[in-house]
């Protein structure tokens, strides 16, 4: 592989070091007396965009009939894979939470009769990346890797997935450094905040557990339980392929097909949870205790639409003016008026079988009550959909170079096939938002934003100094806030 | 979470999340004293088919001056329609005065509150779909932008007119509200942090208080709320003057065209002289060889090991930076083999080569319970004993070559990312072969130079500074 054919496009400008066709604008560059230089330009103009429209994946199958999706992107000599299994934490054992989680970290630990060291020499040989994952709703195994070696990277995935050795050694070793990873998370209030949010927002449904598990589920594991989950997850669950990279599609998928085609391929399971739905009936307000915090970290969960519907992309859009964006109601408010924090953000965030809108900050200790009532306040305005012109715009354009730059890196692109593949999306959905966007009215915005939940349905997350949050919770009765709940930092609650 | 006014500091938390060159593959080119020897290294039998990438890497660019001193580099790529505008300033925290530690980052986030012509930055440019943002460590301030190619002649109009003009509309308001998003950012980004405080305390252990990096990037909470309106304007007009930056505009653009808009909107800034560059005197040893601190945010303890090293682009900092993946990167890697996999010690383990005008090394670890900290760290130096002893081998040195080939691959994708770490590689190196030249010396480096570093590196125990964190709360070992 020739790297210099990857920067084609990069050599087609040749350098110059001089620029015979310029015309300097009136004596820029030789007066330098700011007092008698015209200075005094106006705001340009800014001309139409170019259109952009993102390149759909080729879909292919393997000779076992495994969906592979793959985007040629000749930019770089490098290739990057995501191998997929539609099932993830929220499979797990209610009591063995964490188990998908640890089953994945143990498939580098020893394959094939070779030592965790052995292959962690194959990978760093050809600098590549291999990285087993698990959220709620998947499984995954990505690679990055020099095109040259992309081959070499199949081998090692070939071992690793289907040929882990699950020895007690390296259980028992494992377990131990996921342990002290979750004793570690209860000091980050960040983590904290989430664990509790998630467990309180979801409870009954098993995205209310956390996918790393806790001490107490990570303990309960046994070496037999990793076994089952990696015959069900890895194994008995059927792999869809995503890729993006340099190399021709049809190179790709004979290399792919040569170690993963024969494998007859299984039934895809039914999914393990069941939709969530949000039956609250009235605000939830919970606080957990860190004496002495300089920050309360402020997290608000409500209802949004999970994945698979077609409005998700919408929600998301939406989300940008109000707190997805630098000039967003959150950010100016929190951080930019009130100075009450570094930062403040929303999120839709939209999985298989639940959407959250999130909101959040971490905001200085003493103005607690105050940053939390302009939450309210954001909060509550939202669904009266009353965006501007201007805001609306603005996401717009937001919007649409986001997307030309979720373009630029393989991983961006990568994200954005798979998550048309598992929402169940046609490829050709990929340009369509971007279509529907142009003829996207203000009036179709808000009333997009009236849809948005109201402040009932919200399970606010506090986590911080008690005494200090309690004691400014006193000026909010104006605002009828429920009695707080006191929750430990691992996510239980406490009498 | 898209956070504004970022600080980076030299010793970042972010830096720890992977080895060093995963995150900083920007460096220097090869000292002409170290041809490549690559024939000398020989991986094992079974490795032999692996070969090394070797192809050579070219950015095409355009450079030109100004006659008010600004050094500018056009990087056409017409791929996709978006533009990237980079702004590197030298300046950064060695630059502040005694009482006013922070100062360059304050005024960092200053430079985003608007000028008379432009109130509100961010609305004018996100109107046209561009995002920006700013970083501030001790050498230097960078501005970043990314927008759709359309945007071009508005992001330089922008860029220009708050590099001309920000002083004439600065106010106490302004600068008090930034102050308190700064406090902010202490707070979230060190005190509220676990082990946040050893990044505090690390470069007085370091550095007398008088050496330019002898205070953190974030600066004291005092010298923070100490800063005055007198004191924006001086630095604006002191170090934001042409002769002291450089530009680079990358992305979808004509390149002609490109050059008469940048002479048009930054041509006229005034020239103005450059100010004198700071000395930052090497050091060898630090200030204080130990320190404990107690830490309310955390249960576990923690050790953190810190050598002063080579500076960026001198002979033997990228030798480090495959050091610590000797050391750091995959289970087989040296401290991680022996302290997680063998003896079973610690559950954390990162190195990092922390480059900057005055460099620092650093092995971070985190025990197993039941693990003393005095037990973590005299294993660790005795691998540190064991490599000065009997070397590295040939294998070790091999493995780190195809990583950092593929760390400079990645960073080539995003048009923001080139642009920046092209800007980077010029300001560290003073020179535009990036990527090429940069990779040459990680490609240079062999097995000897690598142990003439350890050699100078480890071999006093007097250069070394431990830094251990026990919780507060809790003050035996878990």
């Amino acid at each position: 592989m020739n790297l210099k054919l990857a920067f084609a496009l990069m050599l087609s400008g040749i350098l110059l070091t001089s620029c015979a066709n310029t015309t300097s604008p009136k004596n820029a560059t030789q007066d330098t007396n700011p007092m008698t230089q015209n200075t005094d330009f106006a705001l340009p103009e800014i001309p139409p965009a170019k259109t952009f429209q993102h390149p759909l994946p080729t879909q292919m199958t393997l000779s076992n009939g495994a969906q592979f999706w793959y985007i040629q992107n000749a930019l770089v000599p490098l290739m990057t894979l995501r191998v997929v299994f539609e099932r993830g934490a929220s499979g797990d054992d209610p009591n063995k939470s964490g188990c998908a989680n640890f089953t994945a970290a143990l498939l580098k630990e020893g394959a094939n009769g070779k030592t965790a060291q052995q292959i962690s020499d194959d990978i760093e040989y050809i600098g590549a990346s291999i990285s087993p994952a698990v959220t709620q709703d998947n499984a995954l195994i990505t690679i990055q890797v020099l095109s040259q070696f992309f081959e070499n990277s199949l081998d090692i995935l070939d071992e690793i997935w289907m040929h882990p050795d699950f020895t007690q050694e390296s259980f028992s070793r494992i377990q131990k450094l996921i342990l002290n990873g979750l004793k570690q998370r209860q000091d980050n209030p960040n983590a904290v905040a989430k664990l509790v949010s998630n467990a309180a927002y979801f409870e009954g449904h098993p995205y209310a557990r956390s996918a790393d598990g806790t001490e107490a589920s990570i303990s309960a594991v046994t070496l037999e339980d990793i076994k089952a989950d990696y015959q069900a997850i890895f194994q008995n669950t059927p792999p869809v392929f995503f890729a993006v990279g340099n190399l021709p599609a049809g190179t790709v998928r004979d290399m792919l097909d040569k170690r993963f085609g024969a494998r007859k391929l299984p039934e895809q399971a039914p999914a393990q949870a069941e939709s969530f739905t949000n039956r609250q009936e009235k605000m939830r307000l919970i606080i957990v205790d860190k004496p002495a915090a300089p920050q309360t970290v402020i997290r608000i969960f409500q209802p949004a639409i999970p994945a698979p519907s077609l409005k998700t992309l919408t929600w998301q859009f939406l989300n940008i003016p109000f707190g997805g964006s630098f000039t967003s109601r959150l950010m100016q408010n929190i951080r930019e008026d009130k100075g009450f924090s570094y930062g403040a953000s929303s999120a839709v965030s939209a999985m298989k079988h639940a959407g959250v809108l999130l909101s959040t900050s971490s905001v200085a200790a003493d103005v607690t009550g105050l940053a939390l009532r302009e939450f309210i306040s954001e909060l509550s305005m939202l669904p009266t959909g009353n965006f501007s012109q201007d805001e609306f715009e603005r996401a717009r354009e937001t919007w649409k170079s986001e997307f030309v730059q979720s373009f630029e890196t393989q991983s961006g692109a990568l994200v954005t096939i798979a998550g048309l593949y598992l929402n169940r999306k046609p490829v050709s959905a990929i340009n369509d938002f971007a279509r529907q966007l142009e003829s996207f009215t203000l009036d179709d915005f808000n009333a997009v934003a009236r849809e948005f939940p109201t402040l009932d349905k919200a399970t606010i997350v506090l986590v911080g100094d008690k005494n200090a949050i309690l004691s400014q919770l006193k000026d909010l009765s104006d605002l009828n806030l429920p009695d707080p709940e006191f929750w430990s930092d691992q996510g239980i609650p406490v009498k | 979470m898209k956070l504004k006014r970022l600080l980076l500091s030299l010793v970042a938390m972010l830096a720890f999340a992977a080895p060093a060159l995963a995150d900083t593959p920007d460096r220097a080119p090869s000292d002409a004293d170290t041809p490549a020897q690559n024939a000398q290294i020989t991986a094992s039998p079974d490795k032999q088919e692996i070969p090394m990438v070797q192809e050579n890497i070219a950015i095409p660019f355009e450079q030109f001056s100004l006659e008010n001193g600004l050094k500018v580099f056009l990087l056409q790529d017409n791929s996709l329609p978006i533009i990237a505008v980079n702004l590197w300033f030298d300046v950064g925290s060695k630059d502040e005065t005694p009482g006013r530690t922070g100062f360059a980052h304050l005024f960092e986030h200053l430079m985003f509150m608007g000028t008379d012509k432009v109130p509100n930055i961010d609305l004018l440019l996100e109107s046209g779909g561009g995002s920006n943002n700013a970083s501030t460590r001790e050498d230097v301030t960078n501005y970043y932008t990314v927008a759709p190619e359309n945007m071009l002649e508005t992001v330089l109009f922008i860029e220009a007119d708050r590099f001309a003009h920000l002083a004439d509309a600065m106010t106490q308001e302004k600068l008090d509200k930034q102050r308190d998003i700064v406090l902010n950012e202490r707070r979230e980004t060190y005190e509220n942090q676990p082990y946040g405080k050893v990044w505090l305390d690390m470069p007085g252990m370091l550095y007398p208080a008088s050496h330019p990096y002898g205070h953190p990037v974030i600066g004291s909470v005092e010298d923070i709320k100490a800063a005055t309106l007198d004191n924006v304007i001086d630095f604006f007009n002191t170090y934001y003057v042409p002769a002291n930056a450089t530009l680079v505009v990358g992305g979808d653009f004509d390149k002609d065209k490109t050059r008469a808009l940048v002479e048009k909107y930054f041509g006229v800034i005034p020239k103005k002289p450059k100010p004198a560059a700071v000395e930052i005197p090497q050091l060898d040893t630090p200030v204080t060889n130990r320190m404990t601190i107690e830490d309310e945010n955390v249960q576990l303890p923690r050790l953190t090991l810190l050598f002063h090293s080579p500076a960026i682009m001198e002979k033997g900092d990228a030798e480090l930076d495959i050091l610590s993946n000797i050391l750091c990167k995959g289970q087989n890697s040296r401290l991680i083999n022996r302290l997680i996999y063998e003896k079973q010690l610690a559950s954390n383990l990162s190195c990092g080569q922390m480059s900057g005008r005055a460099s620092v090394f650093i092995v971070d670890a985190i025990p197993l319970p039941g693990v003393p900290l005095d037990t973590l760290e005299a294993e660790i130096l005795s691998i540190f004993k064991e490599i000065l002893a009997d070397g590295i081998t040939s294998d070790e040195f091999a493995r780190t070559r195809n990583s950092i080939e593929t760390a400079f691959v990645k960073q080539l994708q995003s048009i923001g990312t080139r642009a920046d770490n092209f800007n980077s590689y010029y300001f560290y190196a003073h020179a535009t072969d990036f990527p090429a030249g940069d990779l040459d010396r990680y490609r240079n480096a062999t097995v000897d130079t690598l142990m003439k570093t350890v050699r100078d590196m480890f071999t006093d125990d007097a250069r070394r500074a431990v830094i251990t964190v026990i919780p507060k709360k809790n003050q035996e070992m878990p």
